[in-house]
């Protein structure tokens, strides 16, 4: 009777990895013990999902513990993280809880999972420098008009066709759901996610030509059409206070004269 | 054994900055506020902080971990790099280790005797591997890769077994000791994790402490675990959740009187208590070292 012999380390490694995140029906049965391979297939899963559970409290308060437990085991098994630092785990969830069928009646969830991701990048983006306004005065208005400039890499706009900045906002305090009750649904909103001070994560509702003029910068428009697009979306719309109040936000980079 | 075991200072940070056998506590987000308030700075002889949390380069939790830096000495523990990867390390998670280690310049750097990635996906767990002589290359090869970037020892800890894997030909310790002999590494022993193994894998723990090369031992970790497992195996599972438990404070006490004190770490992860909870039972672990 021949011994077996036993599988490289690479092999070995390949059909344990198999056994994890819910796959295991389709692996091949490598011989394991079950109980030990079942406590590393659920520290697996179970530490993954914490994670996602994590990022996105308020979409799991939105649809509850059991809903968002089979969300969160489905993208977790459809979508692992590939690097070992999970601060950039969890950026394709919002895409997923758009696309999936179950919260197909709950279009605003997904541009609230887009808030609480922004969120996320804003507290590990780079440090960066903001907007300096004393260059943007100093440009001759010529230059000006074909300047382009950009959002920080710290911030994010979110445009939804839903209130999602009220929804998020009523989901701050756990004990109290703060006017939930008269949130008109059909309302949309645009929030600016931005890192404002060293340990500051902002979270605001944006009017109208502010949006539009952020929505045309993250285009890489000129400033000059960028300031005509916020123009055409509010009537009256002040650039000059617009600028100082967004750079105070930080919600664009350092200009490049 | 080799020569190449090295004196316990070698390991206990640079040989200009003597690391101190004290007891500290893991740094987890919600005691941040705590450790950075300036007129009630808790009381520890240091911390230890995961390696991965701070691989943003930037932002916020890597500005506080700076700001600490200068109040506590920190150690940075991986929990990711996977060394025992057949494939190899991911040489963008060692620059990011790498970046962060010379920016803290801690006392300690450790990780596992554990692999975590195979292709593209990451585990997120520290999964076991077969003790035999290919993986002894296969990790001896990956810690050498560390240490030459990293250009000092690391420690390497002992995982929590839970799977038996048939064809291993190495004792657990045996393998660390040579693991030692080969790459100059330290070990950081898990007091926890040998007293999980023992009583889920019959790992004999006299046997373990009798063949481990003592003098590269340059930490202990300290942690709860609980009871889990199916009803007809149950097994002791490593949780990170509750306070040290008898059992461990036992061995933890042999382990010190057996082989002198070392800079011990109290860990807790889920269902994080007050920090005070965390303090007290480093305070315990310090108590067993002052009488060492």
């Amino acid at each position: 009777m021949t011994v077996p012999r036993p599988p490289s380390l690479r092999a070995f490694q390949q059909g344990l990895a198999m056994r994890l995140l819910g796959r295991d029906e389709e692996a091949a049965d490598i011989g394991l013990d079950a109980a030990g391979l079942a406590v590393h297939a659920n520290n697996v899963s179970a530490s993954l999902q914490t994670a996602i559970e994590t990022a996105f409290p308020v979409v799991l308060q939105l649809v509850g513990k059991s809903f968002f437990a089979a969300l969160a085991e489905r993208f977790v098994r459809d979508q692992p993280p590939c690097r070992g630092w999970l601060s950039a785990y969890g950026s394709e969830f919002p895409d997923y809880v758009a696309a999936y069928p179950p919260a197909a009646g709950l279009g605003y969830l997904a541009d609230v999972a887009r808030i609480e991701w922004a969120r996320i990048r804003a507290a590990n983006a780079q440090d960066a420098l903001g907007l300096d306004l004393q260059t943007l005065a100093t440009t001759p208005p010529d230059r000006l008009e074909g300047l382009r400039l950009d959002l920080h890499p710290a911030a994010s706009l979110i445009r939804s066709a839903f209130p999602v900045f009220d929804i998020w906002q009523a989901h701050q305090r756990a004990d109290r759901k703060d006017g939930l009750a008269s949130i008109d649904l059909a309302a949309g909103q645009e929030v600016l996610v931005t890192r404002s001070g060293p340990s500051e994560i902002s979270t605001v509702a944006l009017e109208a030509g502010d949006a539009a003029l952020l929505a045309a910068i993250d285009e890489r428009a000129t400033f000059g059409d960028a300031s005509q697009a916020a123009a055409d979306a509010e009537a009256e719309y002040d650039l000059a206070a617009a600028l100082p109040r967004l750079a105070e936000l930080r919600a664009l980079a350092r200009a490049i004269a | 054994m080799s020569m190449a075991v090295r004196a316990y200072g070698g390991y206990a940070g640079s040989p200009h900055r003597p690391f101190e056998a004290l007891a500290g506590v893991g740094l987890r987000a919600p005691h941040y506020e705590r450790f950075l308030d300036l007129d009630r700075p808790p009381a520890t002889g240091w911390l230890e902080a995961h390696a991965e949390n701070y691989f943003d380069r930037g932002g916020v939790r890597h500005r506080m971990l700076l700001e600490l830096a200068e109040r506590y000495p920190i150690s940075i523990h991986g929990v990711a790099l996977s060394l025992g990867s057949a494939e190899g390390l991911d040489a963008d998670h060692l620059d990011r280790l790498a970046a962060l280690v010379a920016e803290i310049a801690p006392p300690l750097v450790s990780e596992h005797l554990a692999w975590s990635r195979m292709g593209d996906i990451y585990y997120n767990d520290l999964l076991p591997l077969p003790l035999t002589e290919e993986s002894l290359d296969i990790v001896s090869a990956n810690i050498d890769r560390v240490q030459a970037r990293l250009n000092r020892p690391i420690l390497v800890e002992n995982p929590s077994g839970y799977l038996p894997i048939g064809f291993s030909t190495l004792e657990e310790a045996e393998f660390l000791a040579r693991l030692v002999a080969r790459t100059g590494c330290g070990l950081l022993l898990d007091v926890n994790n040998l007293f999980i193994s023992a009583a889920n894998l019959n790992v004999n723990v006299e046997a373990w402490l009798a063949a481990i090369p003592s003098t590269a031992i340059g930490e202990i970790h300290l942690a709860g675990h609980a009871l889990g497992g199916p009803a007809d195996r149950p097994m002791l599972i490593d949780t990170h959740g509750a306070p040290v438990s008898h059992g461990v404070w036992s061995l933890y006490e042999t382990v010190i009187r057996r082989f002198g004190p070392r800079p011990t770490l109290v860990e807790w992860d889920s269902d994080l208590p007050p920090l005070e909870t965390l303090l007290e039972q480093a305070t315990l672990a310090q108590a067993i070292l002052d009488r060492a």
